[in-house]
């Protein structure tokens, strides 16, 4: 892979170009290759109309958040040392590094992906997640370089770009709610996801509910698209490649990176009172914990308030947002002696309607599905989709 | 219950986080009749039994210790028998 040759002032073009949502794949290609923090410092700040510091402190964690996040941490990682003293490491065992949101850190109540992943007993997880953070606070404070440092991970999980998304109403900021956008077909990015997609779909899309829902994305959401691809390239250049594009300068070889894209999350403002007692938590976790201002909220702000319409919108992002970790997975895959590196757990259309705690997060049960998921990638077991582990929802 | 890899088991658990705080609301509400008896320990016709209220939070109480006695046993069991599988 080549270093950046490009001057500063090219480089500035093509962010344009990108928060445009003009550039091209070839140019966002060269700047895959010339992205570095301060890049996507500045990029993150247009997108968001904001300057580094008002956009960190946006992105910041809640410090109550913080607190039950890492007590929670506390108790898994007092767990991973105990699990890895004598001869764990040996033999089919996995020490796993897992950094990422409110999927690998739900506070308290539910049984996230992280909590099903460590009561394997071959696998042992120090965890970082933090429920509510941001990608952009993840790559930034880079708690995960130190501790691969110290680890060196069998495997590290990464989930982020959620928050980034939904959190601080910032759905509100990247819809057109008059719905007549064009912009995904401005978009080459965007649409050569979707000519894959169009050649072989690895999860089925219905085509109705995406072009609806396409129709109400703007040029910011796809700018973010195309950000989250340069944050997570960054991310894995850096793990695998040295940061200098080149395998060989890896201080993690041998080093499974598996990424997660979250489903079709279904905006809501109801409580889901039901008559399963093993249920009594939902309406109390949505209650209090923020349902209905992730994504309902901000759209109704927008003026969408057509329920249908609401979750198209949804559906259209979340495709194209997994459509686009398995695109960046893929180009670390084509490196000769990347090719069993970079994995995606798909968990679109796992969830189902009735899956869901709340907007965001799902059931217990559905987080366990998406753990098998990662359970089988992290285990070597072979995926019928190459490098994507798509989640079964019908797990016993 | 972040440790129970039985799907009911886990989410039996997750209820009684719920009945806990049921349990908890009981004990306040049985203090506050206790200690309304004893400020009117000299009238009888003013005297409430704090029986039931007890009684459903101690059933509620014992089922939860029970559920998470049985939880940390099977955890343990499985740990050790991971351990030493580890180990052999």
């Amino acid at each position: 892979m080549d270093e950046c040759t490009l001057p500063p002032v090219v480089v500035n073009n093509l962010i344009e170009q990108l928060l445009d949502n003009q550039i091209s794949m070839d140019g966002l290609g060269l700047l895959r290759d010339c992205i570095d923090e301060y890049s996507l410092a500045t990029i993150i700040q247009r997108i968001y109309d904001l300057n580094e510091e008002q956009v960190l402190r946006v992105a910041a964690l809640d410090k109550v958040m913080g607190w039950v996040d890492s007590v929670k941490n506390n108790g898994r990682n007092k767990r991973f040392l105990k699990k890895i003293s004598g001869n764990f490491c040996d033999g089919n065992n996995k020490v796993i590094l897992a950094e990422g949101d409110s999927w690998f850190n739900y506070p308290v109540v539910l049984s996230d992906v992280i909590d099903w992943i460590g009561m394997e007993d071959n696998m042992a997880v120090y965890s970082l997640a933090s429920g509510g953070d941001w990608l952009l606070n993840m790559l930034t404070a880079r708690k995960y370089v130190e501790e691969l440092s110290v680890l060196h991970p069998d495997v590290f999980l990464i989930s982020g770009g959620g928050n980034d998304l939904v959190g601080r109403n910032r759905i509100a900021a990247i819809v057109n709610p008059l719905g007549k956008s064009e912009e995904f077909h401005r978009s080459d990015f965007a649409r050569a996801l979707m000519k894959k997609v169009n050649e072989s779909p690895i999860v089925p899309i219905d085509r109705d509910k995406f072009i609806d829902g396409a129709r109400y994305l703007s040029k910011d959401f796809f700018a973010l698209l195309m950000f989250f691809h340069l944050q997570y390239y960054f991310l894995m250049n850096g793990i695998l490649c040295g940061g200098k594009r080149d395998p060989e300068k890896s201080k993690f070889k041998g080093i499974k990176v598996i990424t997660q894209g979250y489903d079709y999350a279904l905006p809501s403002h109801k409580l889901g009172w039901g008559f399963n007692p093993l249920r009594a938590f939902k309406p109390i976790i949505r209650k209090y914990l923020g349902h209905g201002s992730w994504l309902k909220t901000p759209l109704q702000l927008r003026g969408i308030n057509d329920k249908k319409t609401q979750e198209n919108i949804i559906y259209a992002m979340i495709y194209l947002f997994n459509e686009m970790m398995i695109y960046t997975g893929d180009i670390f895959c084509r490196i000769p002696g990347l090719e069993a590196s970079v994995f995606h757990i798909d968990s679109r259309g796992s969830v189902g309607r009735d899956g869901w705690t709340d907007e965001l997060h799902p059931l217990p049960e559905h987080f366990r599905n998406t753990a098998r998921a990662f359970i089988d990638c992290i285990n070597g077991i072979p995926s019928r989709h190459g490098q994507v582990y798509v989640v079964n929802p019908k797990n016993p | 219950m972040q440790r129970e890899r039985w799907l009911f088991w886990n989410e039996l658990l997750r209820l009684n986080l719920i009945l806990a705080l049921l349990a908890g609301l009981l004990d306040v509400t049985e203090n506050f009749i206790l200690l309304y008896d004893l400020r009117h320990v000299n009238d009888p016709g003013l005297y409430y039994t704090s029986y039931y209220v007890s009684l459903f939070k101690w059933i509620l109480s014992g089922w939860i210790v029970l559920i998470w006695g049985v939880s940390v046993t099977r955890s343990g069991l499985g740990s050790k028998r991971a351990y030493a599988v580890s180990r052999a």
